[in-house]
């Protein structure tokens, strides 16, 4: 009896100390499965977190392309499409603060960086301006866009130049104060990552090139001489007759040139101007002033062809000479638009057959 | 000594019931977790593309105003806000979709060359003053009232990006359908995105 109850005590021991065992293998399996229990937990809290701040990121993008779209392209204008995204845009109005401001409306930190990029102005493809301000950290916040879509450029297959783009691109660092790193324990953090969002919207100030007014005043044509003309890609009036030149003595065509009605649908003053004479074989390169950056071109001289009398029983060809005077307007964002004036100066034959 | 040993097999049976539990409650929650998380990521991304539609549609509605105002009420001019807004439109990318591209919804003998009331790009005009301000596409933008452009897109497809679900239940989820639509109008000199009550004939 007192064998079989040292047995059971004994017995009981056993069991007792397996007991405390299985105690030891739940909790065991306890601390393996609550660090999984809690990494799924808080990835989903965390996942759900960053994708709010996704979202508003998004946002932010729209946010930042409408108020570029809206930007003069006029480079006189402060600030304009040029300098929106850089340091020399007034304070407080660059693109980047203005989108700083509206991701921390939202209880978000300042973008790690925003990146403007336009194809106005004759730009093509889509240019970016320098990304400001330079970010430092994390390094990865270049903010270099998508490869697709691709933005058309601003002159598209028609021709027409009017349609042009901008495409904002903002990044939003992951640090604590947007998205806190409740997986840093476990070994993954967020901290490095950058969200990226790029919205691209069309720009709304007129893209036109400038439109080219030329007038001409023909300031003399010498006796024998029928100068006449025609303008390519240029409103205005220049109208030289095919009536015969009266001034005497001289071997030079005078004409004045006047692009002073030319105009910009942006930009009312301020417009670069260039004038350039070119010549056709075998007319030779006209003295007095070969260019001018005025808004006038006067007293050019274009020489006159001898006269191709050498019989006077014979009618000889008319001899011609050909220029071109080509004025070239561009706008403050370097979109130019050119003008030719073709200028035929002809010498007919002094004594045609009788 | 009979109770000692019942309470003893008690505490056995109890034990080894413990020591099952986590187990059991881990192959019970761990999938529900996962399937959560899933969901999470989706609906996120699905919010998200959400917001990318609306911007592309906003983009092609602000762009198809402001050409079909500057070339003005005439048959090159609605063709040409069409392309545009399309343009603009296919320049933006939506998550899981890529870029957004519309169907120009034309029919030159109807009014405005809308072919369809439901279609992605609808011409026509707003009320500028008045309540409610309504979107009419049947009607010309004549004195007194905006021009205006409203893009829309139903049923877009968003992909899943999540297969963990389908590893457990064998489907995939998704692809999702998402909807969003835009109103701008011409107002003032400068294309605007406006909200409308109602989208009227």
């Amino acid at each position: 009896m007192q064998r079989r109850g040292r047995q059971s005590e004994f017995g009981s021991l056993r069991s007792r100390l397996r007991a405390r065992k299985r105690r030891g293998v739940v909790v065991l399996e306890f601390i393996i499965a609550i660090p999984l229990l809690i990494i799924l937990v808080l990835a989903v809290i965390e996942f759900a977190l960053i994708f709010k701040v996704n979202q508003q990121v998004a946002a932010a993008s729209k946010y930042g392309a409408k108020l570029a779209s809206e930007i003069s392209r006029f480079h006189a204008d402060n600030p304009n499409l040029r300098n929106f995204n850089t340091a020399s845009a007034p304070s407080n109005q660059s693109l980047k603060y203005r989108i700083d401001q509206f991701l921390q409306q939202q209880g978000l930190t300042a973008s790690c960086g925003v990146r403007l990029e336009h194809n106005a102005c004759g730009m093509l493809p889509l240019t970016p301006n320098q990304p400001y301000p330079v970010i430092a950290n994390p390094s990865n916040c270049d903010c270099t866009p998508p490869n697709d879509p691709q933005v058309p450029n601003a002159v598209l297959p028609n021709g027409e130049t009017e349609v042009a783009y901008v495409r904002v691109t903002v990044g939003l660092p992951l640090v604590e104060s947007n998205v806190p790193d409740l997986l840093s324990y476990f070994g993954f953090s967020v901290e490095n990552f950058v969200i990226q969002h790029t919205t691209t919207m069309r720009i709304e100030p007129n893209n036109t090139p400038p439109d080219i007014v030329v007038t001409g005043v023909l300031v003399s044509v010498p006796a024998n001489h029928t100068p006449q003309n025609d303008m390519q890609n240029c409103d205005g009036t220049f109208q030289i007759t095919n009536a015969l030149g009266t001034t005497t003595n001289s071997h030079i065509v005078t004409i004045d040139f006047n692009g002073n009605g030319s105009s910009d649908l942006e930009q009312s003053s301020g417009l670069g101007y260039l004038w350039t004479v070119s010549a056709e074989s075998p007319a030779p390169t006209p003295g007095g002033l070969p260019s001018n950056n005025g808004t006038t071109f006067n007293g050019i001289q274009f020489a006159v062809p001898n006269d191709p009398n050498t019989n006077g029983t014979t009618t000889e060809d008319e001899v011609t000479y050909s220029y071109t005077v080509t004025l070239t307007v561009t706008d403050s964002c370097s979109q130019s638009a050119s003008c030719d004036i073709h200028v035929e100066i002809t010498t007919r034959d002094s004594s045609p057959a009788p | 000594m009979f109770v000692q040993r019942t309470l003893i097999l008690e505490r056995n049976s109890a034990s080894h019931a413990r020591r099952g539990a986590i187990t059991l409650w881990m192959i019970l929650i761990i999938p529900a977790i996962v399937l959560l998380f899933g969901v999470v990521v989706d609906m996120s991304r699905l919010w998200v593309a959400r917001i990318e539609l609306t911007n592309a549609l906003e983009a092609a509605a602000l762009s198809g105003v402001k050409t079909w105002e500057n070339i003005g009420d005439t048959p090159t001019g609605r063709e040409t806000a069409r392309i545009h807004a399309r343009t603009a439109a296919a320049a933006n990318t939506v998550t899981g979709h890529g870029p957004l591209v519309l169907d120009e919804n034309e029919n030159t003998s109807n009014t405005n060359d809308n072919n369809l009331p439901s279609g992605e790009i609808l011409l026509g005009r707003v009320n500028i003053s008045g309540s409610p301000v309504n979107f009419q596409y049947n009607a010309e933008p004549d004195s007194g009232y905006y021009f205006a452009v409203r893009t829309q897109r139903t049923d877009l497809n968003v992909a899943s990006i999540w297969t963990v679900p389908s590893w457990i239940f064998g489907n995939a989820m998704g692809p999702y359908e998402i909807t969003a639509s835009a109103v701008a109008v011409y107002a003032n000199g400068q294309p605007r995105i406006v909200h409308v009550d109602a989208v009227v004939p």
